[in-house]
This record gives C-alpha cells, structure tokens and sequence, in this order.
C-alpha cells in the first residue's frame, strides 16, 4: 500500500472520528454525557494520536496527548463534566481537526501552535485539579508521552514532508518547442542531447499527448514536450544557454535547484498538460515523491477553493446502508460497519461514467437491431436493456449518501452563531435518511451553510423581541429534506421575522433594479433578493430582514440544474426551498424535435402532451386555454434557430410543471421517454441560458437538455423588455 | 538519403524494411510511405530499424506516430533491430517502455547507450 492511500486513509478516519466527537459534545449542551459518550471521545482522541505518532505528527501527538489526559480522567469520573467543558472540548476538537489535516502537509505555524496552548491553558485548571488528587496518575501518563516520544525518535523525516520542503535539490526543465521548430531547422533532441555535456539527466518523460492520430498529424509540425530532472554543478545561466538558439522558438521554463511544490503549482498553471497529469509526470521524474505529490494536490486544490483542505469525506462512500439507519441499533451499526467497504468516489465516478456510455452505446445498438427487422435480434435486445437499466440503478444508488450526514455541521454552526448574537436558537433536521448524489451533497454545503447563517443572523430576533410578540424565547431553524417527483427537495425554514415584502420592493426601486407598484406575485418580489446589486449592499439587512450573497447562493443552486424559491409570513418566518435532481449524470428526459433539431425535457417536468390545436390557441399568442385555464406557452424554434420542416401540419404541446406553476413549450415532434447521459456544455456556451447540457442520441445527433426554469425566466425578461421600450 | 521501403507479407503479418534518414527532409516521404500500407485490423506491423543512420526529433515523433495510429487500428506494430542512431534517442527520450520493443545492443555499443530511465525497471 503506498503512503499516499495510507495517509488518505489516516485524515478520512480522523475526521470520521472527530465528527462523532462533535456531535456528541453539541448533545451535552443539553444532557450530560454518559459514560458510553465519554468512552467514545476518548477513543476517537487516543486513535488519531496513536495514527499521528505512526507518521511522527508531533504537533498533533502532543496536543491530543494532554486533551486524552482530561478526557481519561474525565471517563475515570476522576473529575466532572462541567459545561463549561463542552466549550473547551469543541475548541480542541477543531484545533485537532486542523493539526491533522495540515501536519500532512508540512510545519504547523506558530500561531496555530500558539492557539493550541492557549487551548490547553484553557484546560489547566481542570487538569491541575486532577494532578492534585491523583498524582501518580498524572505521572504516569507522562510517561507513556516519553515512550511513545521514544517509539518514534526521529522518525519524522521520513514520513512529514521530505527535504523537498525546504526546496527539490535538482533542475527542473519544462520544454515545450513550438509546432513550427522544424521549419526553422531546428531539432529539439540536439539541444536535450546537449545537456549531458553539462550535467546528467537524471529522468526525462516526452509527451505527447498532443501528438494528433489520423488527418490532423502533419509530420511536419512538432507535437512533442519534453519534463527534465537534470542535476548539474552548473548555474542557472549556463543551463539556459543550452537552449539559446531554440529559446524563441519555445516555451522554456528552467527551475534551478531549491524550488519548492509552491513554484511547481504556478508553472502547471503556464502549462498546456492538467495539473494532476504533470503531478503525475513529476512524480515518475523524481521531482515530486508521494508525500510532496500530496502536497502538491493540496496546493492546486486549496488555490481553487481558496481553502486549505484535505476534503477527506470526498474518498469515502457508504454502500448498502438501509435508509432506515436512525432506526438502526448500536449493535447493528457495528455489524454493518463490517460489511461496508470504503471505496475511492473516482472509481465510482469512473465506473458511472462508463455506465452513461454504455446506455448511449445500447441506445444506438436498439436503433440499428430495430432497422434490421430480426425478431430474435430484438428480443435479445431487450434483455440486455433491461440488465443494463438495472445496472445503470445500481451503480447510481452507489454515489447516493443520505444528507443527514451534512446536515449535522449545521448544529455547530447554529450554536456557534447562536452564541455569537446572543439568540437562543435551536435546529431540527428532518429527513435525514433522505439520499442525494454525493457530488451534489458536496456542493449543497456553501448555500446551505448561506442559508442556515442568514437564518441566524437576520431571520431570528432577539429573545427579548420574540418574548414581545409572544413567541417562545428560542427561535427555531429548521432543516427538512424529502423526495418530490423525481427531485429532492431541502427546506430552510425559521420562525422569525419573515420578509416584509413592501420593504423588499422599495429597495428595489431605490436600486433601480424594478419599477412599479408592488406586484401580487410573491415571487417576483423576492426574487429582488438573488439579485447581485442587491446582495452586496450590506445595508440590506437592515430593512429587509435578509443579508449578504444570497446571489450566490442561487447561482450555486442553479449550477447544480435546481431552483430555489421563498416563502414568507410577516412575523411568523420564512422558509427557502431548494429543488434539485436526484443526480447529475444520467436523465430521464422526453425526447422532442423542431425541424431536424432535437431537444430533450427533464421527464419529472413533463405533465402531459397535447396536440396543439387551434382551439387552444387564443388571440394573445402568449397563452392558450387548457380546460378552462390559461397557461403561458413558446415556442421552441423562437428560440433556438432550428429548420423548421414545413410540412408539418400539427403542432404538439408538451406541459411542463415549472415550479409551482404550469407552462406549455410547443414542438413539432413528440418521440417520447428517452434515458440519456448528460454531457456538460463546453465552456463557450456554459452561460447559454435555457440550456443544461447536451446529450448524444443513439443515432450520433447531438439533442440539447432544456432547462425549464431558466427557459421561461428568459422569455419573461425579453417580454418585459420588449414592453418597456414599447411604452418608451 | 532518400526513404526506401520494402515490404514482405507473411501469415502472421508484414515485414517492412526502412533505409534512409528518419529526418524533417525526408518525413513527409517516409508518412507518405506509410500511407500505402494495406494492412488489415489485428495484424502485426514489424519494422526493420538498422538501416536507419539518422533519426531526429521529427524522426522519432513519427515513430510516436505510427505507434500510437497502430494501436487505434488494433494493430500492432514492433520495431526491430534498431540502428545506434534509433536507440540513442530511445535511451536520450525514455522512450524504450513506451514501445515495448526488444532491444539488442551490440558490444561495441555498449557504451553509448545508458538506458537510465524509461525503463519499467525501478531506476
């Protein structure tokens, strides 16, 4: 086992560990710990800090060691849980969570270091207590310390991140000569072949994965780099005269002895490979080693985020956990444990994606056996579909997590805040068991965390306030999630103030966002609160009751192809409701065609299909009568440039459920259910509006993914536009 | 020196025998060369090397070529006898594991080759 996986695994278990501590020390806010609770987090904190002197963590033994100590004498009943304690417990259980996650990585900080002795500090006066009635005790474990101190003596270097820390003692060249070298005569190997006159390669790795196969190869052109391990006694002036005549001709990046994995992260930023590929490449170099390529990742990682951090609950997923698992006993957890295994979520990624082609590919199988009119063929056929649809379920299920899990940070953080603002608040989560795709639990935490904290702060009031209006003195904020025709659904409710619609439109007004009298639509008013300017403006909080960044929040929901929406009660709260798919790699969808262009709908929006006849239509050309009802509808091909064929002469109507409300698309063509992988956009039309993705039909015709809601969101903001400078 | 190619088919597949420089002047000759080979799907493409005198970068990128194109077309192609001038920018450009190929180096050159790296040995 490489020391990669052994120190994957090592942060997946201590944050395993360090959650549950959590969790049963936010209980103790309001029951004591029992023994069985004072047991498990002491065995959470005694196991990272056996694991952390393995690797030879100091930082992280030394200050596990003195919390195990109060929590030793704490489970002996040698001292009292006092509730004070909680307070201390919680800060040393995230200040163990950082040493954990960051002495991987290098050196702790002094003032990290610092913090944790303040911490400790904190704990003195329960631990000196203890010294006084048990000394021997005391000294005891002090001793173990030396011998687990003594297990490990300098064993640090070899595992904590090597020398390269300090700096990779050997040239680094990364060599890219233009497509065109050839043409000016020259020949990049020479000027390679040259170096060993100065020095000796100590690896070198050609790429070329930009070397094109078929047509598009021109023997002429260059396609290939070239990633240099070079030792040399010679500075950095004579090395880049080697490549002197071939420098203009190039992209030429040479690192001299002592560059650090910050250095490496920059120039994989100027290079055309991904960085994990030239991680990868480094590493079969002897530039990186495993520890330093961890490091490395990590660095790419928390640039991106713009956190450190060694998400470990990424490379863990549950299996065959049923979904009545609250009901589950203690001892049945245990048994279960045994029979889960944990398994890298790439390989599940990979293994979905596999899946998704193979649909496609059966897909177009179905479509040419069904040309070939073979009875046995067909039925052959159905078999497999079958199996595959089965499989296609399974291996679905497989990245499905329950979203209790991540509700239960939210507890911290509401008591945090609740502290921090003087609120009494308390939090029920509801639906638990509730399973969503894990890629979509992952980027769930953001705008809910959002939503929980703007709850807090400015949906709650003060006790003092409540007690006024005759309310409970502690506010209550609620998480509940549930399955909804084919969707999840999470709500973020509280019973605080809720959002006075008239303040909200006159700030809009004053904004310049709208105009007007303030309309009957709820959701138009409180849309005003997604939108960017008038987010920023801090002041807001202040008059409406709803603070900072909530544009975000719905950008991060839209990206994720959900919606949100928000209902409120004049002081008697509100409540945010986040709709999203089960999944994002594979939809049901209804197949649909204008002209020769093919456009599929998400199914669990489709209501029903009519034909669309003339008695529907109505003068407006905006809405057509459905029994009795008006519903808006378009018209695919006003928006998107299709050929529409002309001898058609029916139109069909497809009704989809957009939010709470119904809308018509009419289209030429209805083909019926059609299970497809979605393919991503490409980065030019990511922002496309209307559009969620495109698929690949089994025929190899691309059909775009309609995306309703944003759909009918453009239609209404051309319309509005259209209206407004007419009456200009 | 101009490409020249000669062409064997047998049961297992085809024999072709390259002389000439494997360089920028002559490339587009030996691609075009390349181009009128007939060879079915899961035949073997077994390449002479040792009368290759020079090969550069150019040289060496079609090798990368073919066997990369070979492998697509579920071909396969195994490079033989390779010239000094061939193995010295295998060993320069780690390339021998990418290839795959056996490699007979002769005593007197013993010396010119090191094969340090890109090897599958742990170097």
């Amino acid at each position: 086992m490489d020391l990669t996986e052994v120190i994957e695994a090592y942060l997946v278990e201590s944050d395993e560990l360090l959650r549950d501590m959590e969790v049963i020390l936010l209980r103790t806010d309001t029951t004591l710990p029992t023994d069985e609770d004072l047991n498990a987090i002491f065995r959470a904190v005694h196991t990272i800090k056996g694991t952390a002197g393995m690797f030879g963590f100091e930082a992280t033994v030394s200050f596990a060691h003195v919390v195990e100590n109060l929590l030793d004498d704490l489970r002996s009943h040698t001292i009292q849980f006092q509730s004070h304690l909680t307070e201390i417990l919680l800060k040393a259980k995230d200040h163990l969570l950082y040493l954990v996650l960051n002495e991987t990585k290098g050196k702790i900080p002094q003032e990290k270091l610092n913090l944790g002795e303040r911490i400790l500090d904190e704990m003195k006066p329960f631990l000196s207590a203890n010294v006084s009635q048990v000394p021997q005790k005391k000294q005891m474990s002090s001793e173990i310390q030396d011998q687990t101190n003594l297990k490990n003596p300098n064993k640090t270097n070899d595992f904590s991140p090597d020398s390269n820390a300090n700096g990779i003692q050997s040239y680094l060249i990364s060599f890219r000569p233009n497509q065109n070298v050839f043409s000016h005569g020259l020949d990049p190997i020479s000027f390679i072949g040259y170096l060993k006159k100065i020095g000796t390669i100590i690896s070198l790795k050609t790429i070329d994965q930009f070397l094109p196969e078929g047509n598009e190869y021109d023997p002429e052109n260059n396609y290939l780099g070239f990633e240099i391990n070079f030792s040399s006694e010679k500075d950095l002036e004579s090395v880049q005269k080697v490549f002197n005549f071939i420098e203009e001709d190039s992209f030429l990046h040479i690192y001299p002895p002592g560059f650090t994995i910050e250095d490496l992260v920059d120039l994989s930023n100027q290079l055309p490979e991904e960085e994990i590929f030239l991680g990868n490449l480094w590493k079969e170099i002897h530039i990186l080693n495993e520890n330093s390529l961890l490091e490395y990742l990590e660095e790419i990682k928390s640039r991106k985020t713009g956190v450190p951090s060694a998400s470990s609950s990424t490379t863990q997923t549950d299996m065959g956990i049923p979904n009545s698992s609250s009901e589950i006993t203690e001892q049945n957890k245990e048994s279960l444990k045994s029979s889960t295994i944990k398994v890298d979520s790439k390989r599940i990624d990979n293994l979905i994606n596999r899946v998704g082609e193979l649909v496609v590919s059966c897909a177009n199988m179905n479509q040419l056996i069904g040309d070939a009119d073979d009875p046995n063929l067909q039925e052959s056929s159905l078999v497999v579909m079958r199996l595959l649809n089965e499989v296609r379920e399974i291996s679905l299920k497989l990245r499905m997590v329950p979203i209790g899990e991540s509700f239960q940070k939210y507890s911290r953080i509401v008591r945090d805040l609740g502290k921090e603002l003087h609120k009494d608040i308390r939090l029920i989560t509801e639906g638990n068991e509730t399973e969503l795709d894990r890629n979509i639990v992952e980027k769930l935490g953001d705008p809910l965390t959002h939503l929980v904290r703007n709850a807090c702060d400015h949906g709650l009031e003060l006790p003092e306030e409540r007690q006024k209006k005759g309310k409970p003195k502690q506010g209550t904020i609620r998480l509940n999630a549930y399955h909804e025709a084919g969707s999840v659904v999470i709500e973020v409710s509280d019973d605080g103030n809720g959002i006075s619609k008239e303040k909200v439109w006159k700030k809009g007004i004053e904004k310049g966002i709208v105009y007007g009298e303030l309309p009957d639509s709820d959701e138009e008013v409180y849309k005003l609160l997604f939108h960017p300017g008038f987010s920023t403006a801090s002041q807001i909080t202040n008059v409406s009751g709803r603070g900072v960044g909530l544009d975000v929040v719905y950008q991060n929901i839209e990206s994720l192809r959900g919606s949100i929406t928000v209902k409120s009660i004049p002081s008697k709260g509100s409540v945010f409701i986040l709709r999203l798919p089960l999944t994002l790699a594979i939809i049901e969808g209804f197949l649909v065609a204008v002209g020769k262009s093919h456009f599929i709908i998400p199914m669990e929006m489709v209501l029903e299909c009519l034909h669309f006849s003339d008695d529907h239509k109505t003068e407006s050309n905006q809405f057509f009568a459905l029994r009795g009802n008006l519903i808006p509808f378009l018209r695919l091909k006003d928006y998107y440039p299709c050929d529409s064929r002309s001898d058609i002469s029916r139109e069909n109507i497809v009704i989809v459920r957009n939010g709470e409300k119904k809308a018509g698309i009419v289209v030429e063509e209805l083909l019926g259910e059609y299970q497809t992988v979605i393919k991503p956009m490409g980065s030019v039309f990511r922002h496309v509006k209307g559009v969620s993705g495109s698929s690949i039909l089994g025929d190899g015709n691309v059909a775009l993914i309609i995306d309703v809601p944003s759909l009918f969101e453009r239609t209404i903001t051309i319309e509005n536009q259209k209206l407004f400078s007419h009456r200009g | 020196m101009e490409p020249k190619q000669t062409i064997q088919s047998s049961q297992e597949g085809f024999g072709i025998f390259w002389k000439g420089y494997l360089t920028v002047p002559f490339i587009k000759d030996w691609y075009e060369l390349s181009n009128q080979w007939e060879i079915p799907k899961g035949k073997k493409i077994r390449i002479d090397l040792s009368e290759i005198e020079r090969i550069d970068s150019a040289g060496i990128q079609f090798l990368i070529y073919l066997k990369k194109t070979t492998n697509s077309n579920h071909q396969v192609l195994e490079l033989t006898n390779h010239s000094l001038a061939v193995l010295k920018v295998l060993d320069l450009l780690g390339l021998v594991s990418f290839f795959g190929d056996r490699i007979k180096v002769k005593k007197e050159h013993a010396n010119e080759v090191e094969f340090r790296y890109g090897t599958r040995k742990v170097s």
